[in-house]
């Protein structure tokens, strides 16, 4: 119920999102695939939440990790971010706060602290979900957003086609195969042609050469 | 009013020790009083008596003495006790007896007397008299002598009232106990004090300074009374605190939906998230009722009295009433019944075998059983047995289950709440049954048995 939630309260705010019930579960998605945020609850079957953490630590897993719980003393908080957790939020949340503590999280991993980015004359205000370009608003899907905020995360970075693919959707998402190719097209009649440069067989990037 | 004072003496324990001692204080002192009273009156009486006969002697010897000397008058004996006594020596003379001696106070006409060596009570001069009368064959000297009965009482009653002076001392001495009695009764005011002062959640066990013996059972009452009080509390608190927790996880469900619900553009997103949040409402709904089930066993198996109930007859009434909803979910239900009966709360039985049912109806594959059935063991132990075919338990698990309240073992058992074990096992532990949680080989399942203490016949 929760998860089912959530999943779809995230999917709304941009958001590509995978939703794994039990620990080794979990242990098993990562390996899997590389994620820019990761939300735990403590009590997983199987695998509990601080034992999954503890494994991705010890892995040198960096991927920022929100712990969202029922459990609200402050030493349970204390033993979670210890543990290697980047932020605690307790149930119930509220969804906006949780979009906001997450954007804060994987702007951080990427090294920025500004919540709005500038690469070229494209300005993305993360909080506001805003693009604007030359100072003009961009209206862009939350899709878009997402994945032009993936290429700017990684500025003069080339981003491979399937990072963009996992950026925006959960991988129970039925994708089409040509999906970042069609959001990549729809982004560049908005943003400029030439923004978004192609990669041939590697993927793509802005700014840089 | 006066009675009430009385009773409210008597009932503390200090006004018994001290009407009890009073009285046979006093009851002790009086018997003793009259008798030391009417002894040393009785060896003052023979003292005055020895003191006459004395007298008479002396006198007697004196006149023997002083032959020669005639004196017919009065011997100067003033002073102050010259009331006391009277006396007259007459000598056989011829003609009869004359005066020879006498005391200031006596006339010269004879005194009344007794026989010789006779003592004899006599009125003389207004007053009562006793006389003594001594004779001296030798020298034919008669010697009368008289002591005032009434000077002599006096005298007499002085004496045997001064020897009643020592019991004047037992006054001080009731006084000494109730002193005493104070000191000795005040670990009972201390403890007293002690617990008036306390606060409802103050439940620290008694430190009683030296305790006398007598109250060592009474502190070690109490604080046992206290230990249990605590641990009621700390188990209070870890429910709310366990609950409070409980609650937040379908609480946050629920938000989480609405928002989604709210933020939704599409319709059919909308209704989706919509009915989820009701399934939600219902999950919660669910959980509290266990919750309020859970915090009302204690109230209830302390009010309520212990019944022979038939272990069988709860099992069939609860199959009946769940086998609609197995079915729903495609769970058939076995019943296998013998007559067995234990003592027990009723009520709570039911709530019992129900949750066992349900957890097993809802943790059960579709087009599974559950098997529930009652039998006599060997021991004389009436026992219940609920036993599915779901997908069972690890074994590692089996033990603990039950134990912690709103374990689940799978997250994603959207309606499994694990606090309906917790129930079970707390009836359990009421009735004094005894659970036992296996998964058998071969039907994978979960089987859990209660064995109780069968009810007497």
């Amino acid at each position: 119920m929760f998860g089912d939630g959530l999943q779809v309260g995230l999917k709304h705010m941009g958001f590509g999102v995978d939703w794994v019930r039990d620990g080794v579960a979990a242990r098993e998605a990562i390996a899997a695939r590389q994620y820019a945020a990761i939300v735990l609850d403590l009590g997983l079957p199987r695998l509990s939440g601080l034992d999954f953490l503890d494994q991705l630590r010890a892995s040198h897993g960096t991927v920022p990790v929100l712990i969202l719980t029922a459990r609200d003393t402050k030493d349970d908080k204390v033993l979670g971010l210890n543990r290697g957790a980047d932020d605690y939020m307790t149930k119930p949340v509220d969804l906006d706060e949780l979009c906001a503590r997450l954007n804060a999280l994987i702007r951080r991993s990427h090294g920025h602290g500004a919540p709005v980015l500038h690469v070229g004359e494209i300005e993305l205000d993360l909080a506001a979900r805003r693009a604007r370009l030359r100072g003009r608003n961009l209206e862009l899907s939350a899709r878009e957003f997402s994945l032009l905020t993936c290429l700017v995360q990684n500025d003069s970075k080339v981003v491979t086609r399937d990072k963009l693919e996992e950026a925006i959707y959960g991988c129970s998402d039925g994708v089409d195969s040509n999906a970042v190719e069609v959001h990549i097209h729809n982004l560049r009649q908005k943003v400029g042609r030439n923004f978004i440069k192609t990669v041939r067989g590697v993927g793509y990037l802005v700014g840089g050469v | 009013m006066k009675f009430d004072r009385w009773a409210q003496l008597w009932n503390s324990l200090r006004g018994r020790v001290l009407v009890l001692v009073m009285l046979n204080v006093v009851a002790l002192g009086v018997l003793a009083s009259v008798a030391s009273y009417y002894r040393a009156a009785q060896t003052a009486e023979e003292l005055f008596d020895v003191q006459l006969q004395q007298t008479a002697q002396t006198l007697l010897a004196i006149v023997d003495h002083d032959n020669d000397k005639v004196l017919v008058e009065p011997v100067d004996a003033a002073g102050k006790y010259q009331h006391l006594l009277v006396f007259q020596v007459w000598e056989l003379l011829e003609g009869g007896f004359a005066l020879r001696l006498r005391s200031p106070t006596a006339p010269t006409s004879p005194l009344p007397e007794p026989e010789a060596g006779q003592f004899m009570d006599a009125d003389w001069n207004g007053s009562r008299w006793r006389f003594y009368t001594d004779l001296d064959l030798h020298t034919d000297t008669r010697v009368v002598v008289g002591q005032n009965l009434e000077v002599r009482e006096r005298f007499v009653r002085s004496i045997a009232w001064h020897s009643l002076l020592p019991f004047l001392f037992v006054l001080p001495l009731l006084l000494w106990l109730l002193l005493t009695l104070r000191h000795a009764l005040h670990p009972l005011v201390q403890l007293a004090r002690d617990l008036s002062r306390r606060t409802p959640g103050h439940l620290a066990p008694l430190a009683l300074v030296n305790p006398p013996l007598e109250l060592r059972p009474v502190q070690a009452a109490l604080n046992g009374l206290f230990e249990r009080a605590n641990a009621a509390r700390e188990t209070e608190r870890r429910f709310i605190a366990d609950a409070s927790h409980e609650l937040r996880t379908p609480l946050a469900a629920l938000r989480i939906q609405l928002q989604v619900a709210q933020r939704s553009a599409d319709a059919a997103a909308r209704q989706a998230a919509v009915d989820k949040s009701l399934i939600g409402v219902d999950d919660m709904t669910r959980l509290v009722q266990h919750l309020l089930s859970l915090a009302r066993l204690e109230s209830q198996w302390e009010t309520k009295a212990l019944e022979t109930v038939a272990l069988d007859g709860v099992a069939t009434q609860v199959c009946a009433e769940l086998s609609t909803e197995a079915a729903g979910r495609g769970v058939c239900v076995v019943l296998d019944t013998v007559s067995a009966s234990v003592r027990g709360v009723p009520d709570l039985l039911q709530v019992l075998v129900r949750n066992l049912l349900t957890n097993s109806v809802r943790h059960n594959r579709e087009g599974g059983e559950v098997h529930v059935s009652v039998w006599m063991d060997v021991a004389g132990q009436a026992c219940l047995a609920v036993c599915d075919n779901g997908p069972g338990v690890p074994a590692d698990k089996l033990a603990s289950l039950g134990q912690h309240r709103f374990e689940r073992l799978d997250e994603s058992v959207a309606d499994g709440f694990g606090i309906g074990l917790s129930i079970v096992q707390r009836i359990a532990e009421l009735h004094g049954a005894r659970v036992e949680r296996t998964c058998p080989q071969g039907t994978g399942g979960l089987r859990t048995t209660l064995y109780f203490d069968a009810a007497k016949e």
